[in-house]
């Protein structure tokens, strides 16, 4: 029992863990790239929405003149309006496959009714639309990440 | 305890999906007529987006920052099983709702006048 608990306790594989699900091809287990994603993006936000509320709260601390100069830094291409890029990519996704799972986790649609398990036996949550509108996510993804792009660096 | 984070969690990402589109779409530029992203951040129109928008704005940091730190939290804690680290993780989270609270009130509430 104790020797049980020990592999139990030796198998915590740390932020690592979850890369190591990278493996998974897109054709074979899309859920688990999107869940992936979800978390990467999840924590980019996080860090960004630390730095947004702070960067933001300058015009309250040192006035206008502040706030100008933070907001001269998004103008153009520079290392902090691409890394403000990458956050709105990050927000773009987070949203999109968070609408995803709020339709699948808390309504239960998309994710088909209970089956007898014959071979070979896929789950009805890992078919049907549920599946297809992972890939739906994507796509969206990629066009609204590009339409913001446009409006950042080509407007 | 563990069953309300995880509701307001769903309750705060279903709020999140209308006032980040809001927030977002105010720096299109079309919408203020601006020539382009930084155009629309100027301080006449962000003051009046503030004072005119403050309750939005509070419900959006709240929003934000719970859904934010608590996920977070989530992640970090499933990372390394251990209580001590829990804890950590628990106390950090919760001095980072504090002070990001604090600058966000900050922005809301003491916006300066503009000219």
């Amino acid at each position: 029992m104790k020797m049980a608990r020990m592999k139990v306790l030796n198998n915590r594989l740390g932020p690592l863990g979850n890369l190591s699900l990278l493996g998974a091809s897109p054709q074979s287990a899309p859920e688990k790239i999107a869940f992936i994603m979800h978390r990467i993006t999840g924590l980019i936000m996080a860090g960004f929405i630390a730095a947004h509320v702070f960067s933001t709260s300058s015009l309250a601390r040192g006035g206008w003149e502040a706030w100008q100069v933070d907001v001269q830094h998004l103008s153009g291409v520079n290392p902090i309006s691409i890394a403000f890029y990458i956050a709105m990519g990050a927000v773009i996704f987070h949203s999109l496959n968070g609408i995803r799972l709020l339709v699948v986790e808390v309504f239960a649609r998309w994710i088909g009714k209970p089956e007898k398990p014959k071979p070979p036996y896929v789950a009805p949550s890992l078919k049907g639309f549920q599946r297809t509108s992972i890939y739906i996510v994507f796509a969206l993804w990629i066009i609204a990440w590009a339409a913001v792009g446009y409006v950042m660096f080509l407007w | 305890m563990k069953g309300y984070a995880t509701l307001l969690q769903y309750a705060t990402a279903a709020l999140l999906i209308f006032l980040i589109l809001w927030h977002v779409m105010l720096r299109f530029p079309p919408v203020y007529g601006a020539k382009d992203l930084v155009d629309t951040m100027t301080p006449e129109r962000l003051h009046a987006e503030i004072t005119g928008n403050r309750i939005l704005l509070l419900l959006l940091l709240f929003a934000t920052l719970f859904h934010g730190i608590n996920g977070a939290r989530g992640v970090l804690i499933e990372w390394y099983p251990d209580k001590r680290w829990e804890v950590l993780v628990n106390v950090g989270a919760f001095l980072a709702f504090v002070a990001l609270m604090y600058f966000g009130l900050l922005t809301i509430f003491y916006v300066p006048p503009v000219g």
